[in-house]
């Protein structure tokens, strides 16, 4: 057959079957970029919400943790004066209100019992503070990440002090106030001593205190509450600012979806787009071919 | 190299009976690709809709875990609180059962039982005034036809008690609180003691004694008001959870209905074509044999 045999029909036939080829490749394209933008949004939104349940989660134990010390802590700081009030009626009382022998087995009661209520509250700063460290050793980057603007340091947020209340020696009438530290039982004041070592200096605590030595150990129980109470503080601050992170992290989080969603939508679209102009692009072969036919014959 | 050999095509076409074959087939083609196309843009036109479907899924399964993380938080706050409430009833119990003899009234005071339950509220004044702007903010039960009319009266009178008692209660210094709680001096001990002893009041709790008499009795009743809005917001939560689950049903039968009006459609544009297909082929090979007849007279 001769070259030149093509009519207008064919070309502009031909030029369409080019075009809707070219558009199909082109949707191609766009699917291959946009399967690759949602690839990377589906990390990023993988990340986020990481992130986001890993915030949550510590939000929600550093809640636990100060709720739990505000139920054991509540039981206590209510009867805080009952002990050392019973203690002073018992040195200074003339109505004889104990019913016990003497008002010395009153008062040595009264003693153990006072010692009691601070061993008691120095267990629950050390439980409160070893189950901050075990949410912070986990999570170290973070704590350090979200606390650095409002703590000078995260890490020795809760370090035990193990002679604490010096500064406060003045509110005691005993300003030496290691005795009363002793009585807790620290490793690190009874190191090279036995168990029974630290029972008989309790005991004898518990014989020889007089009543301003008692009042010191109500003053220092007293500081324990305060201590808590301030842990519990800035567990409840540390709370909110990963709520606030999270909160940020949920926006962020929000609007990924939107970007899925509206890549989503779009993909499909070039899809559907790209299979439509492969059939127009055949459509078009089809149409050149018949018109070849009724020309031939 | 070329893949395809025009002049070869038309060759192949102008021979009669491939011609009539190839046209056949042609049609069929065009038939199937109009088909096709006509398929495409039914699925662009559905496909768009069930997208829109799916994110509204998505926005509604999020908004349910949301909900479902809330409702547990409030059931963990409603139960605290009637735990703390049962700590300071058997704490006021444990006190006016002291208080029965002599001995009991000189160790307990009535700064004993309210200083600190007052101290734990006012401690933190930043909370209180959210408290109180969520109050006056906040009127979600107005927006639900979830409560009956009755309800909504008892929520909006238990929202003011808790406003009042709110108010009442950042009236109070919480320094002077947490100086009487935990700077407790010997003397200040004594006098308590003493003050106890003597204590000529004609009122016979604890409760209705003392300088925060009237505001720690309010909030003995911002307790249970408290307990009754977490009630209400647990309903709440509750009625949204059933709409959202509605929500999701209602979407999930839509998607499912797109996808077989989808198909339905689809079918049906097939039988039409194919009817139009041959219809024309019918004309067509008509055509075609009168043309041959002609041909073969002339």
């Amino acid at each position: 057959m001769r070259r030149g045999t093509l009519n207008k029909k064919s070309f502009i036939l031909i030029f369409f079957v080019a075009f809707s080829t070219i558009l199909s490749f082109g949707f191609d394209q766009m699917v291959i970029r946009t399967e690759d933008k949602i690839r990377n949004l589906n990390i990023e939104y993988q990340n986020i919400n990481n992130s986001l349940s890993k915030y949550e989660t510590i939000s929600e134990t550093l809640d636990s943790i100060s709720l739990g010390g505000g139920l054991n802590f509540t039981p206590i700081i209510l009867r805080r004066n009952l002990l050392i009030k019973s203690y002073i009626l018992n040195e200074t009382d003339s109505y004889n209100f104990l019913n016990r022998k003497s008002n010395e087995i009153n008062a040595q009661d009264l003693g153990r019992m006072m010692m009691k209520e601070i061993m008691e509250l120095s267990d629950m700063i050390i439980e409160i503070r070893s189950q901050y460290q075990q949410l912070y050793i986990i999570n170290e980057q973070i704590f350090n990440k979200i606390g650095k603007d409002k703590y000078h340091s995260v890490t020795d947020l809760f370090k035990f002090d193990m002679n604490p209340f010096k500064k406060d020696r003045d509110k005691f009438y005993n300003k030496n106030i290691l005795p009363y530290t002793k009585l807790l039982g620290f490793n690190y004041h009874w190191k090279d001593k036995s168990y029974s070592e630290l029972k008989k200096y309790r005991e004898k605590a518990i014989k020889e205190f007089s009543m301003r030595e008692w009042y010191d150990v109500y003053k220092y129980k007293m500081l324990l509450f305060k201590k808590i109470e301030n842990d519990m503080k800035i567990m409840d601050e540390l709370s909110d600012l990963f709520i606030l992170k999270s909160d940020e992290l949920l926006e962020k989080l929000n609007k990924k979806i939107s970007e899925l969603k509206s890549s989503n939508i779009k993909k499909n679209f070039y899809i559907l787009t790209s299979i439509f102009f492969q059939i127009v692009s055949l459509l078009f072969l089809l149409l050149l071919f018949r018109s070849f036919i009724t020309r031939a014959s | 190299m070329k893949l395809l050999k025009l002049s070869l095509l038309i060759n192949y076409f102008a021979i009669a009976k491939n011609s009539k074959r190839a046209i056949f087939l042609i049609n069929v083609g065009l038939f199937l690709s109009i088909f096709a196309l006509s398929a495409a843009s039914i699925s662009i036109y559905i496909e768009n809709k069930v997208s829109n479907l799916e994110f509204e899924h998505l926005e509604n399964s999020r908004a349910k875990s949301e909900t479902e993380k809330y409702t547990k938080m409030v059931i963990d706050y409603k139960n605290k609180i009637r735990q703390y409430k049962n700590m300071e009833g058997s704490f006021e119990q444990n006190l006016e059962f002291l208080r029965l003899n002599q001995f009991g009234k000189a160790v307990s005071s009535p700064n004993d039982l309210q200083a600190y339950a007052l101290y734990d509220l006012v401690k933190d004044e930043k909370f209180i005034s959210e408290f109180v702007l969520i109050f006056d903010e906040t009127n979600f039960m107005f927006d639900f036809d979830f409560f009956i009319k009755k309800e909504k009266k008892n929520y909006k009178i238990i929202s003011e008690n808790i406003k009042k008692t709110f108010i009442s209660l950042e009236k109070l210094n919480p320094i002077e609180l947490e100086n009487i709680i935990f700077q407790r001096s010997f003397r200040d001990l004594g006098e308590e003691i003493k003050s106890s002893m003597s204590n000529k009041s004609r009122m016979k709790y604890l409760k209705d004694q003392g300088q925060f008499e009237k505001v720690y009795n309010e909030t003995i009743y911002l307790w249970e008001d408290l307990e009754t809005i977490f009630s209400y917001l647990l309903r709440y939560m509750n009625g949204s959870l059933i709409t959202v689950d509605a929500n999701l049903e209602m979407i999930n039968e839509e998607i499912i209905d797109f996808s077989k009006k989808e198909k339905n459609i689809i079918l049906i544009a097939f039988l039409l074509q194919l009817i139009v297909f041959i219809i024309i082929q019918f004309f067509e090979i008509s055509s075609v044999r009168i043309a041959l007849k002609r041909k073969k007279k002339s």
